[in-house]
């Protein structure tokens, strides 16, 4: 809509009419003129009339514009981009900041830091407020809570509590922030809305309003909302970041066995361009390794570091990059848990668990497995988290509480290996959930059919069967399943195509079945040569849940990963800093953090043992710029409406509330019109040729050809 | 001097014509020693022969000596030397009477006219006039006497430029007039039907007239030179126009082009010698330099 805030001086568009009268009013000249003769210029008037009349009109309408230019410059026209309240009123209006608090925000520029803009930008807001405006403020990030849930007219504590706030360590959460702000302008449907949502121009927080979809418009459930309001997006970021930081770590061996070296693999990303840099393992404060390695712009590299020989116990170490624009993601912290022998729980009556003990624990200190020894009957008075490995030898019937201790156990990352036996009926097998298969009967095998061969089928995951020679056994017993649960493989078959051993991910863990006993009352499968093998490949896998290695993702409330105990009392345990970090403990014995959300080593004690290594979530340090058209596309805003800089924002938002003067562009038209006015006049002036010019008469009056 | 040449030419400028001569390009009637041929045989110094006597032959010319041995009327023929007659047709139309400097059109006309009839008569060759407009105003026969010249002047003199211009039909019924070969100067500015007048012209050039046409105009009718536009009036007409001369200048000279090229054209064609005039050039400086061109091509 177009306004002026000067009307008064539209009554100057009345002196257009003035060259017109006084055309029309100006007497006609009184004296003729005597001329030779008529014929001529009645004839030269006749060619040129069209012409003329033309010229005529167009230099009057030429003036007409350019009068009316002016006299509209001088009303002071303003184009609304929505409309005003009222000419007499302002209608006061309800705004809603969304800001982006993930931890990219922290970034670095020459220009300072992206977040000293977005507070920047902010503040600006607030203060462009007036009487009677209200602002809430929303931070958009992981447990983020609203820093104003409900529209205030106090800018003043606006601008406190933003002057305070601080960018936090985990990823955005745009979309959350934005329901809430809809929530808050929805309170007052009189006021005018806006919405101002700041980040750094980062393509993570848009992922969750639909960025990664190329054909995705605006979000279908927010668009009646952008519809209704005025909103504004402001970039703060940096155009072209350049960031680089671990990824993923991975270690090999998996279980790390006290006195023996390892490898490392640091899977290495970054976003801007292609660079080459080192990578730094420390351990318990020292560098153990670098390696440089090239990281292609926007993708990841990886880089094998060796690991050195630890004793066996929990370490701590962490992955560095050199520093960058965003120091937070530099450093990959973890722990390494170096195992002196494995432990490994074995639940059965003896008998039926002597061929498993003495396969994974022959005798002597040569064994990695530390093997113990439980009657079923006191399974549920134990702490499973302790071992890298339950077997169960003819363990069932087990209570309710064993079972769903093992489940717990298996659920949280634990590797489960089932040898069934003739104490447990098909029955008793029903109730356990984290089984492959539940067998539908006990078969005793013919004699004539009781020599088998095994076949292996495939691997599940990492458990392969390669390199282990599968031959005969001697069958007397198996148990015969149904089908296989959801995600169940069959790893080996007998000859008969009867499952002999399954395997199924149940939670984080793995639960291993065998057909047959782990003593020779069933089958001669544990004195087969192939015995050995298999019991260890299971237990390789049961361990390659990256036990040695422990990172967890930070979070606002975090569950403490099993195996992980807080200190005595319970109540803290200490954060990177050494700040008290206050530990909950919920029913079944499982603690959480209620703000674990700084990156680092969490500690017993002040300076006590290393308890657990949370890291930063990974994709926020992708710093892969949003194009802003993509911006204005999720949206369903205008161009204008979404800007890289302070200045533009508050030149938007200026041209929204106020309107976008035109006075300018009027003036700079009128300057075209009153240059176009001065050459239609200038040619309609001049001094035309004249035929004396044009043709040669010498002074005999001889006339020659014409010039 | 006579007086009524001295009221159109200065002394100085009739001194400056003293040493220039006008010729015919063709042959003519006429009687001058030595200079115009003419095939017809007429009085001259030299006998030819005797033809018998008509009725309207000069008397004079009767030769008394057949008469008293034959008692029948003959005239004597002479051969050779012949006077020229320069007739001038003088436009003295309305049209004529424009002048944006000093002079009008028509006062030009009358210097021209004066200033190559004194050419004229002082070689002895005789001059007459015809002077129109919407019909013929004046006649005077081809004389060679100074006293004839100044009633040539004063006739011009007497004239103001009136009414309107009927330059065809006049000029037709003037070559009716003419019969023996002549030197025909026209002074107009030609303001008439182009094909009226091509017509008109060719009658005399049928005739075996050498035409001169002195087409006379104001250096403004040429250049439409006004500062403004103005409600300009057609002295012949009366009409009027509102126009601004500035903006239809580029038409005009177009116009006004065409309709010179086309004279010059007609004229071309029928062999007659077209001269543009302006009043803004000296007339004494035109006769000079027009009669050395026209002496050098005789």
């Amino acid at each position: 809509m177009l306004t002026f805030l000067q009307g008064i001086f539209l009554w100057g568009a009345l002196a257009v009419a003035i060259p017109l009268l006084l055309h029309l009013l100006s007497p006609r000249r009184a004296v003729p003129v005597p001329f030779g003769t008529l014929r001529f210029l009645k004839a030269a008037q006749k060619r040129s009339s069209a012409r003329i009349r033309l010229e005529h009109f167009l230099l009057w309408l030429i003036r007409s514009l350019l009068i009316l230019l002016l006299v509209l410059a001088f009303a002071l026209p303003v184009l609304r981009t929505s409309d005003m309240g009222g000419w007499l009123g302002r209608a006061r209006r309800d705004v809603a900041i969304v800001l982006d608090v993930s931890f990219s925000m922290g970034y670095a520029t020459p220009r300072g830091q992206v977040w000293e803009r977005a507070i920047d930008a902010a503040s600006s807001i607030v203060q462009g407020l007036q009487d009677g405006d209200r602002v809430c403020v929303f931070p958009a990030g992981d447990g983020a809570g609203p820093l104003i849930e409900m529209p205030t007219e106090d800018l003043d504590l606006a601008m406190s509590l933003l002057q305070e706030l601080q960018p936090g360590h985990g990823s955005s959460e745009l979309r959350t922030a934005i329901l809430s702000a809809r929530t808050a302008l929805e309170t007052d449907p009189e006021r005018e809305k806006e919405l101002v949502l700041i980040t750094d121009g980062q393509k993570v927080p848009w992922r969750t309003l639909g960025a990664e979809d190329p054909s995705r418009g605006v979000d279908p459930e927010l668009k009646p909302f952008f519809d209704e309001i005025a909103l504004f997006v402001v970039s703060v970021g940096s155009p072209n970041p350049v960031n680089t930081y671990v990824q993923d770590l991975s270690i090999d061996p998996e279980l790390w066995i006290g006195g023996k070296a390892g490898r490392l693999t640091a899977s290495v990303a970054g976003s801007g361009e292609d660079r080459n840099l080192p990578v730094t393992l420390s351990v318990d404060n020292k560098t153990s390794g670098t390696r440089e390695v090239l990281i292609p712009a926007g993708e990841f590299a990886d880089a094998e570091i060796l690991l050195p020989s630890l004793p066996s116990g929990t370490h701590e170490a962490f992955v560095e990059v050199p520093p960058d624009g965003l120091a937070v993601d530099d450093r990959f912290h973890f722990l390494l848990r170096v195992f002196d022998r494995v432990p490994v729980l074995c639940v059965g009556e003896p008998s039926s668990t002597f061929f498993v003990r003495h396969a994974l624990d022959p005798g002597g200190n040569e064994s990695s497995f530390d093997v113990i020894s439980l009657a079923p009957g006191r399974l549920a008075e134990e702490k499973l988290h302790r071992f890298v490995l339950v077997v169960l030898c003819d363990a069932l019937p087990l209570g309710g509480q064993s079972i769903l201790l093992l489940e717990d156990y298996v659920r949280a990352g634990g590797t489960l290996i089932v040898f069934p036996g003739d104490r447990a009926d098909v029955a008793d097998y029903q109730s356990f959930k984290a089984l492959p298969a539940l067998p539908v009967r006990l078969e005793d095998v013919p004699d004539e059919d009781a020599y088998t061969r095994l076949v292996a089928t495939g691997p599940i995951e990492d458990f392969s069967l390669a390199n282990i020679g599968v031959s005969g056994l001697t069958l007397l017993r198996n148990l015969v399943f149904n089908v296989p649960v959801e995600n169940a493989r069959i790893l080996i078959r007998t000859r008969d195509d009867h499952p002999f051993l399954l395997a199924h991910n149940y939670g984080n863990g793995l639960v291993l079945l065998f057909a047959v006993a782990a003593d020779r009352s069933w089958s001669d499968f544990p004195l087969s040569p192939q015995f050995l093998p298999i019991l260890h490949r299971a237990v390789r896998q049961g361990t390659g849940m990256s036990k040695s290695l422990q990172i967890v993702e930070a979070a606002g409330e975090l569950a403490l990963p099993p195996g992980v105990q807080p200190p005595g009392d319970g109540s803290v345990i200490f954060g990177p800093d050494g700040e008290p970090v206050v530990v909950q403990e919920v029913t079944g014995g499982s603690f959480y953090l209620e703000d674990a959300t700084r990156p680092g080593i969490y500690r017993d004690g002040p300076e006590g043992a290393p308890l657990l290594a949370v890291r930063l979530t990974r994709e926020e340090s992708d710093l892969t710029p949003i194009p802003v058209n993509r911006i204005a596309r999720l949206t369903g805003s205008d161009r204008d409406q979404v800007v890289t800089s302070v200045a533009e924002l508050l030149k938007a938002v200026e041209a929204y509330r106020i309107g976008r003067p035109l006075a300018e562009l009027f003036l700079w038209i009128a300057l075209l019109l009153a240059v176009l006015e001065t050459i239609l006049a200038n040619r309609m002036s001049r001094t035309p040729k004249t035929l004396q010019e044009t043709i040669n008469v010498d002074p005999a009056g001889r006339v020659k050809e014409h010039a | 001097m006579s007086r009524g040449l001295t009221e159109l030419l200065t002394d100085r400028q009739l001194r400056l014509l003293d040493r220039l001569v006008l010729q015919s390009r063709h042959v003519v009637e006429g009687s001058l020693a030595g200079r115009h041929r003419s095939p017809l045989k007429g009085a001259s110094s030299e006998f030819s022969e005797h033809r018998a006597y008509i009725q309207g032959d000069d008397p004079r010319n009767i030769d008394w000596k057949v008469l008293g041995r034959t008692d029948r009327y003959y005239v004597r023929r002479f051969e050779d030397e012949t006077l020229l007659r320069v007739y001038f047709v003088v436009d003295g139309s309305a049209s004529m009477g424009y002048g944006s400097g000093t002079l009008t059109k028509y006062n030009y006309a009358c210097r021209l006219a004066a200033a190559l009839a004194y050419v004229t008569v002082k070689d002895r060759d005789a001059v007459g006039l015809y002077l129109y407009s919407s019909e013929t105003h004046a006649v005077l026969p081809a004389k060679n006497s100074m006293s004839h010249l100044n009633s040539f002047v004063h006739t011009l003199m007497e004239r103001e430029p009136a009414s309107k211009t009927s330059t065809a039909p006049t000029l037709h019924q003037i070559a009716g007039t003419i019969r023996r070969r002549a030197l025909i100067i026209i002074l107009s500015d030609l303001f008439d039907d182009e094909g009226d007048l091509s017509r008109a012209l060719a009658h005399f050039r049928k005739q075996r007239h050498d035409v001169i046409v002195l087409h006379t105009l104001d250096p403004r009718e040429l250049d439409l030179e006004f500062p403004k536009g103005g409600r300009f009036q057609d002295p012949e007409t009366g009409e009027e126009i509102v126009t601004d001369p500035r903006a239809i200048a580029d038409a005009y000279r177009e116009v006004f082009g065409e309709f010179l090229e086309q004279q010059r054209r007609h004229c071309r064609d029928l062999n007659i010698d077209y001269r543009l005039v302006q009043t803004s050039d000296a007339p004494e400086k035109f006769v000079r330099a027009y009669l050395n061109e026209r002496r050098r091509y005789a």
